[in-house]
């Protein structure tokens, strides 16, 4: 019985934040009418999110494009096949393995930090302060950071695109013995659409960006929303939140990715 | 439902309780709350911790919703508003928490400005001259541009006290404004309460388990015990008063 009744108490409290999360995506829409006001908190955000992680985004996609390269390329180049690294490390950047590290990084540094401060402000009763001043903790504080993280990640998933498809280029030319020129010609081919203004590779990648800003924010917000109970609370919502985000982040990844190459692959 | 509780509250009334029950979780925190405030008076409850001191302000501000029993403050069901009407009314009050609970990553200025910034169309400059007249009030002039973790505790209650009445609020709630301050700070502290009420008429609720500040603030004092009052009357009164938990409170030996 008691397993059974944790099980029922675990998946409730799960339904019922998922409920909150839900909830309080929709009020963030809804508060999107007062962006212009919140432009600064907006601002800072983005650059938290964005000119911060620059660094640990340039390493890990640097070394993830180099690992793409190095592991297919081993394997191509027993069949002499290397030639196609570029096509390969083009695609899987750009369709998945951008957006993949971009959203775990950002749901690492950032979103835990943002499940932190809010966390903190909810334990020491700056939120209930807020509302006792009628200001909407939504508008204040989750809606900016929305929107701000559903900007930056894209701009990030490209910045990962670019330096992962580099990465492959230095471990395909340097130790596979691949030409740089036909790397590049390869990374061209595959990614380039005569027929579309932005190549569909690159903007469901993007779009996928732009879904886990927004998750991450979203999430991250409701972790800390939640959080009771002094310290032991706040970590409680980081670790929460850090869960709830890479879950997220891999069953969207997987669902974005068969609805545009499968349930509508000519879109 | 508004105009029939308006009915039977006095019209000098401005904080009407009455029969208020609260449990939260499984434990009963009130049980009988009854009592009213008329307008620029200072109402003090005294009791003890967990006594359901706190959340009876709660209750008066909306953030807590009793399982029975009526709050009216303004003429207004409190229970009974929507949202909107909720935020408008909190427009009117001010809420001084204990821990001050200023926004960690705004200065003393910002943390004061912030309500006329979110609710007011005032310039800049106005929203400044408002917020250096308040800040005046507590003495908080040479702190505008710290943050809340760089000042004392006394300092935080005292910018708090400014952030609720830089609106011009009718109505002001004090959750324990001495806890965790030095006796000459509770004094300063006290004494700001008093001048807040002289020069500005503000109604106010403070709860407290501080007989100085009960003596020193309040025209009329209330001692709670298991979430309901078991004694009130003016000053005068509560030092004259016989019941037991009142003299325990009241006594000098006590403070």
């Amino acid at each position: 019985m008691g397993v059974l009744n944790d099980t029922g108490r675990y998946l409730r409290t799960s339904i019922e934040g998922a409920g909150y999360s839900v909830d309080l995506l929709l009020r963030s829409l809804v508060q999107l009418a007062f962006l212009p006001r919140k432009l600064r908190p907006m601002l800072d955000m983005m650059f938290a999110a964005g000119v911060k992680t620059i660094p640990v985004v340039t390493i890990v996609a640097v070394f993830a494009g180099m690992i793409l390269a190095l592991q297919t390329g081993i394997e191509l180049k027993r069949i002499g096949s290397e030639g196609i690294i570029g096509s390969l490390v083009a695609i899987s950047m750009t369709r998945e393995m951008g957006p993949f590290i971009t959203a775990l990084i950002i749901a690492a540094t950032v979103g835990s930090a943002i499940a932190a401060e809010i966390g903190t402000m909810s334990v020491s009763e700056e939120i209930l302060a807020l509302e006792v001043m009628s200001i909407d903790p939504v508008r204040f504080l989750v809606m900016p950071r929305v929107v701000a993280l559903s900007l930056m990640v894209p701009i990030l998933v490209a910045l990962a695109d670019v330096l992962g498809i580099i990465g492959g280029a230095f471990v395909a030319s340097a130790q596979l013995g691949v030409e740089m020129s036909n790397y590049f010609d390869r990374v061209r081919e595959s990614l380039l659409d005569p027929t579309a203004l932005l190549p569909k590779d690159i903007w469901t990648g993007l779009f996928k960006g732009w879904v886990f800003g927004a998750v991450i924010a979203v999430v991250s917000c409701a972790a800390g929303l939640r959080a009771t109970g002094g310290a032991l609370g706040v970590g409680r919502a980081v670790q929460l939140a850090v869960i709830q985000s890479f879950l997220l982040i891999i069953i969207l990844g997987y669902i974005i990715t068969w609805f545009f190459y499968f349930l509508v692959p000519n879109l | 439902m508004t105009e029939e509780v308006t009915r039977v509250v006095p019209d000098d009334c401005l904080i009407c309780v009455q029969d208020l029950h609260t449990r939260l979780g499984n434990r009963k925190i009130l049980n009988g709350m009854d009592f009213s405030v008329k307008k620029g008076e200072t109402f003090v409850i005294m009791g003890g911790s967990g006594g359901g001191k706190s959340v009876t302000l709660k209750h008066v501000i909306g953030v807590f919703r009793p399982d029975r029993g009526r709050i009216i403050v303004d003429g207004h069901s409190v229970p009974d508003l929507d949202r909107v009407a909720l935020m408008e009314l909190r427009k009117e009050m001010g809420y001084l928490f204990q821990s001050g609970a200023l926004i960690n990553w705004l200065t003393v200025f910002e943390n004061v400005a912030l309500p006329l910034r979110e609710h007011s169309k005032l310039s800049e400059a106005d929203i400044r001259d408002r917020v250096l007249e308040v800040v005046s009030l507590v003495e908080m002039e040479h702190a505008l541009d710290q943050y809340p973790d760089s000042i004392s505790g006394g300092m935080k209650k005292r910018a708090g006290l400014a952030r609720a009445l830089v609106t011009g609020p009718k109505i002001v709630l004090y959750d324990e404004p001495n806890a965790g301050l030095d006796p000459v700070m509770s004094e300063t502290i006290n004494r700001l309460i008093v001048d807040v009420q002289k020069k500005l008429g503000v109604t106010s609720v403070v709860v407290t388990h501080r007989r100085a500040c009960a003596f020193t603030v309040g025209d009329r004092i209330a001692v709670i015990e298991r979430g309901r009052i078991v004694d009130q009357g003016t000053q005068m009164e509560m030092r004259n008063s016989s019941h037991p938990l009142t003299m325990k409170f009241l006594s000098p030996h006590v403070d």
